[in-house]
């Protein structure tokens, strides 16, 4: 088997939350081909600077060429950016108090090697799926729609010491789709897989201008949370 | 489904506080003695908008989920909270926000990440300070606030249904409120009807009685009457109470008898956690 991913080989889609601007949207993803790496985040919308710190996780993320694992160098350099961008920012006192709280997010952070090897962690529920011969192969870490909860854990901008995460690792073959979430668009996901559909098909059929419909018209039929919403497909080589 | 409209900047929804201010709020808790009910109530609507805030501001400003008002009644009915007036019952969080009467400087005991317990300073914003002077006219504070809410659901015909809290330690003095009451609880969004609580706060030792679903375990004709004037809790309210460690049998009223200063933040903490569906 040759490489298993060249560059350009994923696609990402996302939509803000109906009745927010795109530039409220608080979730992230970050891609690096060459170098096997891929994130994805959900900034906790009620605190503040979210969406900036999702970013720079995904961004420190697949930046990093450490192994994967939930604090690896990344984690601090994020945390110092996040600080960075907001020290001297304005602030009455409820942008005050909740600066000192830190921003929070879920995240999921994906390393792929040439030989097919992946390993992935995750806090919270931004999500993994693993789609081989047209079936659900891996579902991380969460694994059934009603698992969904309101209080995931996060990852903070403040935090010290260990974070808690999930760890989980396999080997990929010749045309396995990996395709990473945030949270409202997995709970569908599942949700769907769960009443014997094949969700992933419906996914496939997505174009970068039709996404926003989709998701428009699936929130409509109240079948997906109106929530900001995020879809990283990424696509191995053939046969290699 | 009722009580699943999403609250949003362009389908809020509205918290109106009503606070009795008579006289007899100059006494303390029942079981803690320093406290003055007048003084922990003011303390729990502050703490309660400060959340409120918190919970709507961004780095971009404050979202407009909530318009909120606080009504007190003793001496007079009329808005109290700074900024509002009987034109303008009801301000924007955002508004309430940014116009305190002032900042005080408090300090809390915290857990430093290592175990050891440590005094930080916070930020205890007061909109709202602590009166106790003249009667009960709650059937006027029932009236005014039905007049508020009618105002609102004309400007937002969809929203979650508007939320309505009494605070009180006494008996009302003017008239009857059952039928006013009655008559708010009647209001309605397309979402479901308007939500009445209320908190009867303690004057005698006693455990508090919450979210009962009958009238029979209470002591006098007045509790029996904040009962029948209390809405049935909504689902997510009886998520929220069970969620707090509550029990509740079916049909559970938004009423809360003999309640202390802890029982009344948890009361406020439940009768507005549906907030927590705003993103």
């Amino acid at each position: 088997m040759g490489r298993l991913l060249s560059p350009g080989n994923y696609r990402a889609y996302w939509a803000p939350r109906q009745g927010n601007s795109p530039e409220e949207w608080e979730d992230a993803f970050a891609c690096n081909t060459p170098a096997g790496r891929f994130a994805i985040a959900d900034g906790a919308s009620e605190s503040i600077y979210a969406g900036e710190w999702a970013r720079l996780l995904c961004d420190e993320f697949v930046a990093d060429s450490s192994p994967v694992d939930e604090a690896g160098p990344w984690l601090g350099a994020a945390q110092r950016r996040w600080r960075d961008h907001v020290r001297g920012k304005p602030a009455p006192w409820h942008v005050a108090e909740k600066l000192e709280a830190g921003a929070f997010a879920t995240f999921l952070g994906l390393r792929i090697e040439a030989e097919g090897q992946w390993r992935a962690v995750a806090t919270g529920d931004s999500c993994l799926f693993l789609i081989r011969d047209d079936a659900l192969r891996a579902a991380f870490p969460v694994e059934r729609a009603n698992e969904f909860g309101s209080r995931p854990d996060l990852i903070g901008s403040r935090h010290r010491g260990p974070i808690r995460a999930a760890g989980m690792a396999g080997k990929l073959q010749a045309g396995d789709r990996i395709l990473l979430m945030t949270d409202a668009l997995a709970e569908w996901f599942l949700a769907e897989h769960e009443g014997s559909h094949s969700p992933w098909r419906e996914l496939d059929q997505l174009t970068d201008d039709g996404f926003a419909q989709w998701v428009g018209a699936r929130r409509k039929d109240r079948r997906l949370k109106n929530d900001d919403t995020t879809l990283v497909v990424i696509e191995t080589g053939g046969d290699g | 489904m009722p009580y699943t409209a999403e609250i949003s900047r362009t389908n809020p929804t509205s918290l109106l506080f009503l606070i009795d201010h008579s006289s007899s709020m100059d006494g303390s808790f029942a079981g803690q003695p320093g406290k003055k009910k007048a003084d922990g109530v003011a303390d729990a609507i502050n703490r309660l908008l400060q959340n409120l805030v918190l919970k709507c501001a961004k780095s971009t400003g404050v979202r407009d989920y909530f318009h909120v008002g606080v009504i007190g009644y003793g001496a007079e009915v009329k808005p109290v909270l700074v900024g509002t007036s009987p034109a303008r019952p009801l301000l924007p969080i955002s508004v309430v926000a940014n116009a305190p009467l002032r900042v005080e400087k408090r300090t809390r005991t915290t857990d430093d990440g290592s175990g050891k317990l440590v005094e930080r300073p916070y930020r205890f914003p007061v909109w709202f300070e602590p009166v106790a002077n003249g009667k009960t006219p709650m059937n006027a504070a029932l009236e005014l606030a039905k007049d508020v809410v009618t105002g609102f659901l004309a400007m937002h015909p969809d929203c979650f249904p508007p939320l309505v809290l009494n605070l009180t330690d006494g008996q009302p003095t003017d008239a009857n409120p059952l039928a006013v009451a009655q008559a708010l609880k009647g209001l309605k969004s397309s979402d479901g009807n308007v939500l009445l609580l209320n908190a009867h706060l303690s004057s005698a030792p006693g455990a508090p009685i919450a979210f009962p679903n009958s009238e029979d375990g209470l002591p006098d004709v007045f509790s029996k009457l904040l009962f029948r004037m209390s809405s049935l809790l909504p689902t997510p309210m009886v998520q929220a109470a069970l969620e707090e460690g509550y029990t509740l049998a079916g049909a559970a009223r938004g009423f809360m008898f003999n309640a202390d200063l802890v029982a009344v933040t948890r009361f406020l903490e439940i009768g507005t956690r549906v907030a927590s569906s705003v993103r």
